[in-house]
């Protein structure tokens, strides 16, 4: 069996390679790729922690978050989509009206 | 007693009047005049009552209204004060109030003058005022009603607000005035402070002292040594002979400015822009007597301290002599009756500070009398002469106007000081008390009080000379001008009033012919018997403010004794009479010899340069506007620089660290999202941190 | 040589550092962390078919076949259906985003306009897109 600190490393890991995603890259859609990834890490930990005290409820728990990520994502998308029409760019840097 | 509970309506009935007349003036047939006169007129006919009450014996000193109910170490309260004194000034102020208002009919009223309701409201508010400040039985009560009066001859001086000179005037009264109201004020709520009562007299209900006073406070301090009490002593660190001096003498700032004693005198004569029945009810009779009158009330508290009794015994003795030079030259009748009102005071004040407290009664009441008729005199000459006031365009008007002239001539006789009319009696007092005290103080008051006696002796000369040059310019020799030989007829409003006072002059210096009394061992001083009281029990016992008890308080706190040096008290007396009879009469006479011709000339012009220097009343004013513009106004400039870069400025930092502060924080807000997410990031790894040091986690 | 609009897709790397410095506190903690062994599913645990009955609310031993022992798990009917809804909400949304309206009327995905004086741009290329 493996430790349950090893799946919290690997967990940890891509949370942090999602966050580097969010924070350097300028396309929306990769930003939105970034966020699927930081989600997914959620959904290591908890399917790690379901195997560590033998109990279902992780597993059931990250279907269920793996669905709402894929809701977020539609909406994600069409947010993108509305920037577009605005900005005629998808660069986050580019869209910055909403400052002082 | 009946007449106490009517009491308050002795200053109501004149209030009414007031409202009355600014009210309803514009309907009424004379402007409010008819208002006034009833109001005074009854207030007149209560006073008398309220003093044949208080002839037999009864005092009242009661509490009316008490506005601060819940801090019990202070209380602030409106009250009615009314013994001897305060009877016989209620008389004198209701009486010369009603003769004014009904002169006032014709001088006002006759000649066609507008705005009269506003000159009735003025009256009847001043009336009430006085009236108030006569009958008040505490000081703050009594400078409320100080400030209320000065208010009233503002308005009123400032009646003809049209032409440049009154509004001016009244600015300068006010203003002067109030000057010394300043350290009237810091007097008041210093006696506050140290005795937490203002009551002039002890309130008594049933045998038994309810409300201590606080001139009896002081003297058990002072003569008992009961000074525990008294923690504002602590405070200031000093002894409480000088304490109490101290307060005295910030009162005396009130005093002098309203009381026009050098060196607050210069506005008394400016306030002759006013009409003259103002001139004669406020400037002569009533409002200037309210800073004596003060002195005289509170007399238990300044028996206490020889300063304050030498200050103002030198302040009174010098203005009697410094106000007389200066009236010597004037042309202008109002103005030389100015200067003579500023130097009778001066007289009571210089009865007051030597021990005189009888003399300094009686001559307030005499002066009121004399100087108001001799105001209302002038008023009738000033009808008669078509406003021209310059006593060099007058000249015979003996003849055209008999009641004018012998009534003039009566309040003259007071003035000088000739037996047996009015003046004599009182003014001699005056210089007698003075002069004996003088001589039977030890040490330097006791110089004080000789200096001064000598500066109103020399003051009686000259008051004989300006009197009768007055009244030879005015009345004798042949008429100067048109106006003077056909002068306007006056009526009987005007007649009436003065023939009243005429015969007051004449006779009321017999209330206490001092001399008379002692020479032939009659009790005819009937003043002396009145504030003093019953010898056992009564109203002193009650109130303390018997002449007993200030003679035995000046008796044992200044030493202020009297000796005879010339034999006896008899021969003292005769000879000090004597002495400011001759005087005055040698004044008379001097005036009658330059003055009486057919065609008197400009005898003072002889006089050069002194003649320059008198005219401009020693230049007192030109000091006192160089005061205002060259030591006030640049240090207000250098406090508006402070409030504004210090003050301000503070203020204004406080607010620019704000303002750029924001300045710089917002630009946190780039609008860039990853931006957001990096500081997100940050301080989620900070917060980590954190949590893992404190909580042991690495 | 066809030439198309290059998306710059680098940002600046230094923000990165803060992910870094994320992962290395992460790390720190969870190296220094101990737990105790594993308890697993055991031998012939149906995992798929427990998950089934948790997700549904039925008791798991009831649809057990030979030799298949049922975990142990809570019951999650009603997140089921809730997540259900928001599945359906999500796709509405998406669609209401993506509408575009020319001229009043709403235009969707693969919905054809003629209109040639249209400069709003659309997502998905329009007619007579301007690429070169």
């Amino acid at each position: 069996m493996i430790p349950a600190e090893t799946y919290l490393l690997l967990s940890a890991a891509i949370f942090c390679i999602g966050l580097f995603g969010i924070l350097t890259r300028r396309n929306a859609l990769i930003f939105l790729m970034s966020v699927e990834l930081m989600l997914n890490a959620a959904n290591i930990n908890l399917v790690a922690f379901s195997l560590q005290h033998g109990n279902l409820t992780g597993q059931v728990f990250s279907l269920f978050t793996m669905a709402l990520a894929a809701a977020e994502v539609a909406i994600g998308i069409g947010i993108v989509l509305v920037l577009y029409r605005n900005f005629t760019d998808v660069d986050v840097t580019k869209a910055t009206t909403m400052r002082w | 007693m009946a007449a106490f509970t009517y009491a308050p309506a002795i200053v109501l009935l004149p209030f009414v009047s007031f409202l009355v007349a600014l009210f309803a003036g514009d309907r009424m047939p004379k402007g409010g005049a008819l208002a006034g006169i009833t109001a005074t007129g009854g207030s007149l006919l209560l006073s008398i009552w309220v003093a044949l009450t208080v002839a037999g014996g009864e005092v009242h000193n009661e509490i009316l209204y008490q506005w601060t109910t819940s801090v019990e170490t202070l209380q602030l309260n409106f009250g009615l004060l009314l013994d001897p004194l305060s009877a016989l000034m209620l008389l004198i102020v209701c009486l010369i109030s009603f003769l004014v208002h009904i002169f006032s009919l014709g001088y006002m009223n006759d000649e066609g003058e507008t705005g009269l309701p506003r000159y009735y409201g003025g009256l009847g508010l001043f009336t009430a005022s006085m009236l108030g400040f006569v009958v008040a039985n505490n000081l703050l009560m009594a400078f409320m009603f100080f400030e209320l009066v000065g208010l009233c001859s503002y308005l009123l001086i400032g009646f003809w607000f049209r032409d440049d000179g009154p509004p001016s005037a009244a600015k300068k009264a006010f203003l002067v005035t109030r000057f010394g109201d300043y350290f009237f004020l810091i007097g008041v709520v210093g006696i506050f402070a140290t005795f937490g009562t203002g009551l002039f007299a002890p309130i008594t209900q049933g045998g038994e002292v309810v409300a201590e006073s606080f001139p009896m406070l002081a003297e058990h301090a002072i003569v008992d040594g009961e000074v525990e009490g008294i923690a504002m002593l602590e405070t200031v660190g000093m002894g409480p002979q000088q304490w109490f001096t101290v307060l005295s003498l910030l009162v005396l700032g009130g005093v002098v400015g309203k009381s026009a004693q050098f060196p607050l005198h210069t506005w008394l004569p400016d306030a002759m822009e006013g009409p003259t029945p103002v001139s004669a009810l406020i400037h002569a009779a009533t409002m200037v007597a309210a800073g004596v009158y003060l002195v005289a009330r509170m007399y238990g508290f300044y028996a206490l301290s020889p300063t304050a009794l030498a200050v103002i015994a030198l302040i009174g003795g010098f203005t009697a002599l410094f106000a007389a030079t200066m009236g010597l030259v004037k042309q202008e009748i109002k103005q030389v009756l100015a200067y003579s009102t500023i130097s009778q005071y001066g007289y009571m004040m210089l009865a007051l500070g030597s021990g005189g407290y009888i003399a300094a009664v009686f001559h307030l009441t005499t002066h009121a009398v004399f100087k108001a008729l001799l105001f209302l005199g002038a008023g009738s000459v000033i009808i008669a002469m078509h406003h021209n006031e310059n006593m060099w365009d007058m000249g015979g008007l003996k003849d055209r106007m008999p009641v004018t002239y012998w009534t003039f001539l009566a309040g003259s006789l007071a003035l000088a000081g000739i037996v047996p009319f009015a003046g004599f009696w009182s003014k001699d007092e005056v210089l007698y008390e003075a002069l004996i005290h003088g001589f039977g103080t030890e040490g330097g008051l006791g110089t004080v009080y000789l200096a001064a006696y000598a500066m109103g002796l020399l003051a009686v000369f000259f008051t004989g000379f300006y009197t009768f040059r007055m009244v030879y310019l005015t009345f004798h020799g042949d008429a100067r001008s048109d106006t003077a030989r056909d002068p306007e007829p006056v009526r009987w409003n005007v007649k009436g009033p003065l023939t009243v006072l005429g015969i007051l002059a004449t006779t009321i210096g017999f209330i206490n012919m001092a001399p008379v009394a002692k020479l032939t061992g009659a009790h005819i001083d009937f003043l002396h018997t009145w504030l003093s009281g019953p010898e056992e029990g009564g109203w002193p016992e009650l109130l303390s403010t018997d002449l007993h008890h200030y003679e035995e308080l000046l008796h044992e706190v200044p030493h202020v004794d009297p000796a005879y040096p010339l034999g006896g008290e008899i021969t003292t007396l005769l000879a000090s009479a004597a002495v400011s009879l001759g005087l005055a009469l040698a004044g008379v006479l001097v005036a009658r010899s330059l003055y009486a011709g057919a065609d008197p000339v400009e005898h003072t012009d002889k006089l050069g340069g002194l003649k320059t220097l008198l005219m401009h009343n020693y230049y007192q004013d030109e000091y006192q506007v160089w005061l205002a513009t060259g030591v006030t106004y640049p240090l207000a400039r250098v406090m508006n620089k402070f409030d504004q870069g210090v003050v301000d400025g503070v203020v204004n930092g406080i607010s620019s660290v704000s303002l750029f502060g924001g300045s710089r924080i917002r630009r946190i807000q780039s609008g860039v999202v990853s931006n957001y997410a990096t500081l997100l990031t940050l301080g989620l790894v900070l917060l980590l941190a954190a949590f893992g040091i404190m909580g042991g986690w690495f | 040589m066809t030439t198309k609009p290059e998306l710059q897709t680098e940002g600046s790397f230094v923000a990165g550092l803060a992910a870094i410095a994320l992962f290395i506190v992460l790390g720190a903690v969870f190296m220094g962390v101990s737990f105790p062994a594993p308890t697993g599913f055991g031998e012939g645990a149906a995992i798929t078919k427990s998950l089934g009955a948790a997700m549904f609310d039925i008791a798991p031993g009831a649809i057990m076949g030979e030799g298949e022992t049922a975990v142990p798990g809570e019951g999650f009917l009603v997140a089921f259906e809730v997540i259900d809804i928001v599945l359906v909400a999500a796709l509405v949304g998406a669609v209401m985003l993506a509408r575009r309206e020319v001229a009043g009327e709403s235009v969707t995905l693969g919905v054809e306009t003629t209109d040639d004086d249209d400069m709003a741009v659309a997502a998905d290329g329009g007619p007579g897109g301007d690429d070169s």
